[in-house]
């Protein structure tokens, strides 16, 4: 082993610079800036505000909040799931409507809704209202408003209008149905 | 030992903001002038660090952490010199896509002879080309070198991708070992 002797920084090529950086004088006065430090972190005063924006940064407000936020979401779920009259399978929407599976729809003074039976629906009034279609019957629930029902022609299913607690099925081919009593002037004809 | 201290600090008391800072302002102090080379700036960041950490602790932002009291600070000092580099706009002048230096790391000390010249006059060498690094390349050396971070780490810090990581130590190598020329074949300083 006749080696020349290796320079220490040969080893590591960064050894030398690491030294050197390590060693360097720093021209701070550390007196100072000592001085300058306890002067100010003594002088701070701490209001329970700055505690509270403190504590709602903290991991147990995340948990806090997560955990609410979890619950939120079950009972917003929950109620979706308890509310939904009937699975999309069991229905035969109006595609437009597909949407608002089993929720109300809201719709203003005015327009008309054309289902897939031919019915129309005039809305005479600020109206919100679910549609139900299935093999069998076709269902409207009023839950507000007033609707002009011009009954699409259809034997196989009779057409059920529902406000309130009360059914009415159609027989004839055209009825106005709403929430609101409806003032009577004079009898209408049969 | 560093729960007292916590403690100490938590509860306002005076010795332990002193004691805080005897304890890790000389290291703050060296890591900031090593990534900045100025003093003032230095100053001010260690003062911010410390400031902060303390604010942070008495309002409850501070949770512990994963590592140590030191490690935490260390990291806090690192961002804020980042950001101040980059608040000055130095982080991206020297990054050009299409000037491609080839990232071999050249070492600058690499003929650097072992007789003639002693070690002092090496670091003061070294000293000098270091301080002639533009503020960017002089960070990265000092992240790459002192801290030992992986060209990831230090693309993620400054928020770079790694070629530029690679390029900016290339290129402050390369400077560094241009600077350090005359030291290597003539045995004086530059």
């Amino acid at each position: 082993m006749n080696e020349k002797p290796q320079h220490p920084i040969q080893n590591d090529p960064d050894a030398l610079i690491r030294t050197t950086l390590k060693t360097m004088r720093i021209p701070v006065d550390k007196g100072r800036l000592r001085r300058a430090f306890l002067k100010e972190v003594r002088s701070r005063r701490y209001g329970p505000m700055v505690r509270l924006a403190g504590w709602l940064s903290s991991p147990s407000a995340a948990f806090a909040g997560a955990m609410a936020y979890a619950l939120l979401v079950c009972l917003y779920v929950g109620n979706a799931v308890s509310h939904q009259p009937l699975q999309q399978s069991e229905l035969g929407w109006y595609s437009t409507l597909r949407l608002s599976l089993g929720q109300p729809v809201l719709f203003e003074n005015g327009k008309t809704l054309l289902l897939e039976d031919g019915s129309e629906l005039t809305c005479l009034d600020s109206t919100i209202l679910a549609i139900s279609f299935t093999d069998s019957q076709r269902c409207i629930a009023l839950k507000k408003g007033t609707l002009d029902i011009h009954v699409g022609r259809d034997l196989q299913r009779q057409f059920v209008a529902v406000v309130g607690k009360t059914r009415v099925i159609a027989t004839g081919t055209r009825f106005v149905v709403s929430t609101t009593p409806i003032p009577r002037e004079e009898e209408v004809e049969p | 030992m560093a729960d007292n201290l916590e403690n100490g600090l938590q509860q306002g008391n005076p010795a332990a903001f002193e004691r805080l800072f005897d304890l890790y302002a000389d290291e703050l102090l060296r890591q900031a002038y090593q990534m900045l080379g100025d003093p003032t700036d230095a100053e001010d960041i260690v003062q911010d660090a410390l400031v902060g950490f303390v604010d942070a602790l008495r309002t409850g932002r501070f949770h512990g952490g994963n590592g140590t009291l030191y490690g935490y600070l260390k990291t806090t000092v690192r961002n804020l010199c980042i950001n101040l580099i980059r608040q000055r706009g130095h982080l991206h002048i020297f990054h050009r896509p299409d000037c491609n230096v080839p990232h071999v790391e050249i070492d600058p000390l690499r003929d650097l002879p072992s007789g003639p010249l002693d070690s002092w006059q090496i670091q003061q060498g070294i000293e000098r080309a270091i301080e002639k690094l533009p503020a960017v390349q002089r960070a990265v050396i000092v992240m790459r070198i002192m801290e030992d971070l992986s060209y990831q780490q230090i693309a993620h810090e400054l928020g770079i991708s790694i070629d530029h990581v690679k390029n900016t130590l290339a290129r402050a190598r390369k400077q560094m070992r241009e600077d350090l020329e005359p030291l290597i074949h003539e045995g004086k300083l530059p």
